[in-house]
């Protein structure tokens, strides 16, 4: 049985699996680079090291350091959470043959799944159904041009290691192959450390859904109902539901049966996810399976009421799967949205600095997974996300009326977040109507423009706010508060 | 006073009289009435809805978040600091990457004639690939950056100047 576990990242995610460790009594060990050394899962857990400098590969991407501090701090296990190690076999390998856990599938399951080419053939023949597509590891870019003609434009170029978006682009004639092949495979070479790519048929206008998954170890595999992530920029989600306003009951069930059996094929023993795409006719696509816990998950757990983190520790603990698919019910409705540091208006280009203020939403239907409190440095070395803000209730309006104060009541001063903007999505009648699809910001460039700019109201703040500053060594505490009258005048 | 916005200049007056905080911003009127203040919030009416704003000062910005949005404001000094530190103006852009970050691409050579909209360069922050664009058509006259460089948030990695600079004075 697991007594101390290894969090092999940082964040938000490090804080979720360090108090679900704690709720099962099991000692924690936070890791930090040296920009980290203040950061909130450092100080939450029962202990913590430093594993190196801030670039990810000499910290959170280092191997060996991670088994080795492992083994250093007595700990009997690691928890690699999302992104940085999670989906790497070879990690998985090493740190089984170090002689810990690894709270995660097994290592065939993820060489597998982790691969496109093996486990787009193992999910044909469990029949689950794929998307046209190449891979190769030794094919030369003319050969990989000469596919996607076949294959038929738009086609989508993708990493092969792993997820997020990350190289990722659509090419939409054979001009354009070439720019975007190479580009891709640079940022697959940054982001996961493999140049590797591969090409798609790109599906128009589809819905992302995912199912929620779990294996044990003695062959029980069931699903914890499905997820809509279609709300994505740059690929990368930003706003997720459940359950999804487009399945009916039977494709809920037929898509569900499928993605148990995709987990199946390959004896899957752990937490994951089973992503599809959807198009507008019902048909469903196989994309790939996360063999981690996802960034989304907290809202299968609102409408589920199952614990994932503690559901993916007992099963690497060799307990059996606690459930079977007919005790996992739908509850109500739940959205996730990612407070990241970035700009919507620019592109969503990442911003950081310094948080000067945090506030936290708080109220019924609320939960607010952070990994920042106020002083955090949000760096540019790893993932901008911040926050994450999951709201619940039992229909999916009043899911969405609790976001929309959530997001209101959310101060992070000192990085731009994209909360105004996610907000604005929130209001918008074809999100609301649930005409959700990955192209929902290309569809509804609205939600990019602010109706109700308060610029000016703010200027006007700012000189209270300056006029206090002035006025603090006269004994008057607050500007607005002074009997009588003062002024500020653009002229003196 | 004066404050920088957006490298916008916004003067602003204000006074208080009974509880109401009366501005003028640029040309705009605005009158607020204060219903409550603590450290860092304060809540207000304002065109006949309750708001509240969140604020905080650090070193020469302040941070105002109204309604889940948060306006940034430059301190401005005096007019000699409104020019140094906008940096530009409609006849020179200066690309200035948004965060630290390594360039991966540069476009551009010196005395290259960009449009509008062009990339000229490829910076990675956060392990994403982004495209600085260039908001003016002209002439490349300056590029501080090569492929690899790891860059800061504050240097200037191209000056594009617009061509009718040259008929000017």
């Amino acid at each position: 049985m697991i007594k101390k576990i290894l969090i092999a990242n940082r964040s938000e995610i490090a804080c979720r699996i360090i108090r679900a460790a704690k709720e099962m009594g099991i000692k924690t060990v936070a890791v930090y680079s040296e920009i980290d050394k203040e950061a909130l899962h450092v100080k939450l857990a029962d202990e913590s090291d430093l594993i190196g400098p801030a670039p990810a590969n000499q910290s959170y991407l280092n191997q060996e350091i991670l088994i080795e501090t492992a083994l250093k701090m007595g700990a009997d296990a690691i928890h690699p959470g999302y992104g940085f190690l999670s989906e790497n076999y070879e990690f998985n390998q090493k740190v089984r043959d170090a002689g810990l856990t690894y709270i995660a599938p097994n290592v065939e399951a993820m060489k597998l799944l982790g691969s496109k080419t093996s486990s787009r053939q193992t999910m044909i023949d469990a029949g689950v159904p794929v998307i046209n597509g190449f891979q190769s590891d030794t094919a030369s870019i003319d050969e990989f041009k000469s596919k996607a003609i076949e294959i038929g434009f738009p086609v989508l170029v993708k990493a092969s290691a792993g997820g997020g978006g990350k190289g990722m682009r659509i090419v939409r004639s054979a001009d354009e192959f070439e720019d975007a092949f190479n580009a891709s495979s640079r940022e697959a070479k940054s982001a996961f450390g493999d140049a590797t790519v591969f090409v798609e048929k790109y599906v128009e206008n589809p819905r992302h859904i995912e199912f929620q998954v779990a294996g044990d170890s003695h062959n029980n595999y069931i699903h914890l109902y499905e997820r809509e992530c279609s709300i994505q920029r740059r690929h990368q989600k930003v706003i997720e539901e459940t359950p999804s306003t487009a399945l009916t009951e039977e494709l809920r069930k037929t898509m569900g049966a499928a993605a148990v059996e995709a987990i199946r094929a390959v004896n899957y023993d752990s937490v994951g996810t089973v992503e599809f795409l959807l198009d507008d006719d019902g048909k469903f696509y196989f994309l790939e399976v996360n063999t981690r816990i996802q960034v989304e998950h907290p809202i299968t757990e609102m409408t589920t009421g199952i614990d994932l983190l503690k559901l993916q520790i007992d099963i690497a603990n060799g307990k059996e799967m606690p459930y079977k698919q007919s005790d996992i019910t739908q509850r109500g409705h739940s959205i996730e949205c990612r407070v990241y540091a970035e700009d919507a208006e620019k592109d969503f280009i990442p911003t950081g600095g310094k948080v000067l203020y945090h506030r936290p939403p708080t109220g019924l239907g609320i939960r607010y997974d952070t990994g920042i409190t106020t002083g955090s440095e949000i760096s540019p070395y790893y993932d901008p996300i911040m926050s994450k803000i999951i709201s619940y209730g039992s229909t999916r309006e009043e899911a969405i009326e609790r976001m929309k104060l959530a997001l209101k009541e959310t101060v992070i001063l000192g990085v731009k977040t994209s909360m105004d903007f996610m907000y604005r999505v929130l209001c918008n009648e074809n999100f609301i109507a649930g005409n959700t699809h990955t192209n929902f910001l290309d569809k509804n460039p609205e939600v990019f423009e602010d109706k109700c700019d308060n610029s000016e109201l703010a200027a006007l703040i700012t000189t209270m706010i300056n006029h206090k500053q002035e006025t603090e060594n006269e004994d008057t505490p607050l500007p607005w508060q002074i009997i009588g009258e003062w002024e500020i005048g653009a002229t003196k | 006073m004066k404050l920088k916005r957006n490298n916008e200049i916004i003067e602003v007056d204000a006074k208080q009289m009974n509880g109401n905080l009366i501005g003028r911003v640029n040309d705009d009127e605005l009158k607020v009435t204060i219903l409550s203040s603590e450290e860092n919030i304060v809540k207000l009416l304002y065109n006949n809805e309750i708001k509240e704003a969140v604020y905080i000062e650090d070193r020469d910005k302040y941070y105002v978040q109204i309604d889940g949005k948060q306006y940034i404001f430059g301190k401005v000094e005096d007019e000699e600091d409104v020019i140094a530190g906008v940096g530009e103006s409609e006849d020179i852009e200066n690309i200035v990457p948004p965060m630290p970050g390594t360039i991966i691409k540069v476009n551009v050579a010196v005395g290259d004639k960009v449009n509008e909209g062009d990339a000229v360069i490829v910076v990675e922050a956060m392990k994403m690939e982004t495209n600085l664009y260039t908001r003016i058509t002209g002439k490349v006259t300056k590029v501080n950056a090569k492929e690899g460089d790891r860059v800061d948030s504050d240097t200037v990695l191209v000056v594009i100047e617009k061509e009718e600079v040259e008929n000017k004075e």
